[in-house]
Protein backbone atom coordinates (compact mmCIF):
# COMPACT_ATOMS: atom_id res chain seq x y z
CA UNK A 1 0.00 0.00 0.00
CA UNK A 2 3.10 2.25 0.03
CA UNK A 3 2.53 3.24 -3.59
CA UNK A 4 -1.05 4.13 -2.77
CA UNK A 5 0.15 6.14 0.22
CA UNK A 6 2.49 8.07 -2.08
CA UNK A 7 -0.37 8.51 -4.52
CA UNK A 8 -2.58 9.55 -1.58
CA UNK A 9 -1.57 13.12 -2.30
CA UNK A 10 -2.90 13.02 -5.89
CA UNK A 11 -6.49 13.79 -5.04
CA UNK A 12 -5.60 16.26 -2.32
CA UNK A 13 -2.92 17.96 -4.42
CA UNK A 14 -5.38 18.32 -7.33
CA UNK A 15 -7.89 19.93 -4.96
CA UNK A 16 -5.26 22.15 -3.35
CA UNK A 17 -4.00 23.35 -6.73
CA UNK A 18 -7.49 24.21 -7.99
CA UNK A 19 -8.45 25.75 -4.64
CA UNK A 20 -5.35 27.92 -4.78
CA UNK A 21 -6.34 29.25 -8.22
CA UNK A 22 -9.83 29.97 -6.92
CA UNK A 23 -8.53 31.69 -3.79
CA UNK A 24 -6.15 33.85 -5.83
CA UNK A 25 -8.96 34.90 -8.17
CA UNK A 26 -11.19 35.66 -5.16
CA UNK A 27 -8.52 37.82 -3.56
CA UNK A 28 -7.92 39.62 -6.88
CA UNK A 29 -11.65 40.24 -7.27
CA UNK A 30 -12.03 41.57 -3.74
CA UNK A 31 -8.93 43.76 -4.19
CA UNK A 32 -10.26 45.22 -7.43
CA UNK A 33 -13.53 46.02 -5.62
CA UNK A 34 -11.56 47.93 -3.01
CA UNK A 35 -9.71 49.89 -5.73
CA UNK A 36 -13.02 50.82 -7.36
CA UNK A 37 -14.40 52.05 -4.04
CA UNK A 38 -11.23 54.05 -3.46
CA UNK A 39 -11.34 55.57 -6.96
CA UNK A 40 -14.98 56.52 -6.50
CA UNK A 41 -14.33 58.07 -3.08
CA UNK A 42 -11.47 60.14 -4.49
CA UNK A 43 -13.76 61.76 -7.04
CA UNK A 44 -12.69 59.85 -10.16
CA UNK A 45 -16.30 59.36 -11.21
CA UNK A 46 -15.95 61.72 -14.15
CA UNK A 47 -12.97 59.89 -15.63
CA UNK A 48 -12.70 56.60 -17.48
CA UNK A 49 -10.74 55.09 -14.58
CA UNK A 50 -13.69 53.71 -12.61
CA UNK A 51 -15.22 52.20 -15.78
CA UNK A 52 -11.94 50.46 -16.63
CA UNK A 53 -11.66 49.19 -13.07
CA UNK A 54 -15.27 47.97 -13.19
CA UNK A 55 -14.60 46.09 -16.42
CA UNK A 56 -11.41 44.65 -14.93
CA UNK A 57 -13.36 43.65 -11.82
CA UNK A 58 -15.97 41.94 -13.98
CA UNK A 59 -13.28 40.08 -15.94
CA UNK A 60 -11.63 38.89 -12.73
CA UNK A 61 -15.07 37.91 -11.44
CA UNK A 62 -15.67 35.74 -14.50
CA UNK A 63 -12.25 34.17 -13.96
CA UNK A 64 -13.21 33.50 -10.33
CA UNK A 65 -16.43 31.77 -11.42
CA UNK A 66 -14.55 29.60 -13.94
CA UNK A 67 -11.95 28.74 -11.30
CA UNK A 68 -14.74 27.67 -8.93
CA UNK A 69 -16.28 25.46 -11.63
CA UNK A 70 -12.86 23.83 -12.12
CA UNK A 71 -12.67 23.20 -8.36
CA UNK A 72 -16.11 21.59 -8.44
CA UNK A 73 -15.10 19.32 -11.32
CA UNK A 74 -12.12 17.81 -9.47
CA UNK A 75 -14.02 17.29 -6.21
CA UNK A 76 -15.18 13.80 -5.39
CA UNK A 77 -18.89 12.99 -5.39
CA UNK A 78 -19.55 13.67 -1.71
CA UNK A 79 -17.78 17.03 -1.76
CA UNK A 80 -19.67 17.95 -4.94
CA UNK A 81 -22.93 17.02 -3.22
CA UNK A 82 -22.10 19.25 -0.24
CA UNK A 83 -21.13 22.15 -2.51
CA UNK A 84 -24.20 21.85 -4.75
CA UNK A 85 -26.53 21.63 -1.73
CA UNK A 86 -24.90 24.77 -0.35
CA UNK A 87 -25.27 26.59 -3.68
CA UNK A 88 -28.93 25.59 -3.93
CA UNK A 89 -29.66 26.82 -0.41
CA UNK A 90 -27.80 30.09 -0.89
CA UNK A 91 -29.58 30.81 -4.19
CA UNK A 92 -32.94 29.83 -2.68
CA UNK A 93 -32.52 31.80 0.51
CA UNK A 94 -30.94 34.63 -1.45
CA UNK A 95 -33.94 34.95 -3.76
CA UNK A 96 -36.60 34.51 -1.11
CA UNK A 97 -34.71 36.50 1.51
CA UNK A 98 -33.94 39.44 -0.74
CA UNK A 99 -37.49 39.62 -2.11
CA UNK A 100 -38.94 39.44 1.38
CA UNK A 101 -36.57 42.11 2.62
CA UNK A 102 -37.36 44.28 -0.40
CA UNK A 103 -41.09 44.06 0.40
CA UNK A 104 -40.44 44.85 4.06
CA UNK A 105 -38.36 47.87 3.03
CA UNK A 106 -41.10 49.10 0.66
CA UNK A 107 -43.67 48.70 3.45
CA UNK A 108 -41.45 50.73 5.75
CA UNK A 109 -40.62 47.94 8.17
CA UNK A 110 -36.91 47.83 7.30
CA UNK A 111 -34.28 50.20 5.92
CA UNK A 112 -33.34 49.89 2.26
CA UNK A 113 -30.63 47.35 1.52
CA UNK A 114 -28.13 47.51 -1.32
CA UNK A 115 -26.69 44.77 -3.51
CA UNK A 116 -23.70 44.35 -1.20
CA UNK A 117 -25.95 43.45 1.74
CA UNK A 118 -27.78 40.86 -0.34
CA UNK A 119 -24.51 39.36 -1.58
CA UNK A 120 -23.23 39.24 2.01
CA UNK A 121 -26.40 37.39 3.07
CA UNK A 122 -26.02 34.86 0.23
CA UNK A 123 -22.35 34.27 1.10
CA UNK A 124 -23.20 33.74 4.78
CA UNK A 125 -25.91 31.21 3.88
CA UNK A 126 -23.41 29.44 1.59
CA UNK A 127 -20.74 29.25 4.31
CA UNK A 128 -23.26 28.00 6.88
CA UNK A 129 -24.53 25.35 4.43
CA UNK A 130 -21.00 24.12 3.73
CA UNK A 131 -20.31 23.91 7.46
CA UNK A 132 -23.55 22.01 8.12
CA UNK A 133 -22.85 19.68 5.19
CA UNK A 134 -19.36 18.89 6.47
CA UNK A 135 -20.70 18.16 9.96
CA UNK A 136 -23.51 15.99 8.58
CA UNK A 137 -21.14 13.63 6.82
CA UNK A 138 -18.43 13.57 9.47
CA UNK B 1 -27.12 1.15 2.69
CA UNK B 2 -24.87 -1.15 4.67
CA UNK B 3 -21.38 -1.95 3.53
CA UNK B 4 -18.31 -3.90 4.54
CA UNK B 5 -15.73 -1.33 3.57
CA UNK B 6 -14.31 -0.98 7.06
CA UNK B 7 -13.94 -4.74 7.43
CA UNK B 8 -12.37 -5.17 4.01
CA UNK B 9 -10.03 -2.26 4.68
CA UNK B 10 -9.00 -3.68 8.06
CA UNK B 11 -8.31 -7.09 6.53
CA UNK B 12 -5.74 -5.46 4.29
CA UNK B 13 -4.31 -3.18 6.98
CA UNK B 14 -5.17 -0.07 5.04
CA UNK B 15 -5.86 3.31 6.54
CA UNK B 16 -8.81 5.39 5.39
CA UNK B 17 -6.30 7.57 3.54
CA UNK B 18 -4.95 4.51 1.72
CA UNK B 19 -8.43 3.46 0.63
CA UNK B 20 -9.26 7.04 -0.36
CA UNK B 21 -6.17 7.19 -2.55
CA UNK B 22 -7.00 3.85 -4.15
CA UNK B 23 -10.54 4.99 -4.96
CA UNK B 24 -9.43 8.54 -5.82
CA UNK B 25 -11.79 10.18 -3.35
CA UNK B 26 -11.30 12.20 -0.18
CA UNK B 27 -10.78 10.59 3.21
CA UNK B 28 -14.00 12.33 4.28
CA UNK B 29 -15.89 10.30 1.68
CA UNK B 30 -14.42 7.01 2.91
CA UNK B 31 -15.32 7.97 6.48
CA UNK B 32 -18.88 8.85 5.46
CA UNK B 33 -19.22 5.58 3.51
CA UNK B 34 -17.95 3.47 6.41
CA UNK B 35 -20.31 5.21 8.82
CA UNK B 36 -23.10 4.56 6.30
CA UNK B 37 -23.95 8.25 6.22
CA UNK B 38 -23.48 8.34 2.46
CA UNK B 39 -24.26 5.89 -0.34
CA UNK B 40 -21.73 5.71 -3.17
CA UNK B 41 -22.54 6.33 -6.79
CA UNK B 42 -22.56 3.34 -9.12
CA UNK B 43 -19.13 4.15 -10.64
CA UNK B 44 -17.61 4.42 -7.15
CA UNK B 45 -19.25 1.17 -6.07
CA UNK B 46 -17.85 -0.55 -9.17
CA UNK B 47 -14.43 0.92 -8.44
CA UNK B 48 -14.55 -0.49 -4.92
CA UNK B 49 -15.63 -3.88 -6.28
CA UNK B 50 -12.70 -3.94 -8.71
CA UNK B 51 -10.30 -2.85 -5.96
CA UNK B 52 -11.37 -5.57 -3.55
CA UNK B 53 -11.96 -8.08 -6.35
CA UNK B 54 -15.42 -8.83 -5.04
CA UNK B 55 -18.92 -8.53 -6.48
CA UNK B 56 -20.67 -5.28 -5.55
CA UNK B 57 -23.28 -7.20 -3.54
CA UNK B 58 -20.57 -8.59 -1.27
CA UNK B 59 -19.47 -5.08 -0.37
CA UNK B 60 -22.74 -3.12 -0.36
CA UNK B 61 -26.10 -4.37 0.86
CA UNK B 62 -29.27 -2.32 0.54
CA UNK B 63 -31.23 -4.70 2.75
CA UNK B 64 -34.20 -4.78 0.36
CA UNK B 65 -35.77 -8.19 -0.20
CA UNK B 66 -37.74 -8.68 -3.36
Amino acid sequence: MKQQTTEATNYSSRIKKRNLHYILFSIAWATSLIFIELAASQGHSTTALPLLLILLNMGIGVGMILAYIRVLKVMDELEQKIQLNALALSVGFGCVGSMTYSLLAKAGFAPQAGASEIVTFIVLVYIASIFIGQIRYR
Amino acid sequence: MKNRLKILRAERNWTQADLAAALDVSRQTINALEKEKYDPSLPLAFKAARLFELPIEEIFQDGVEI
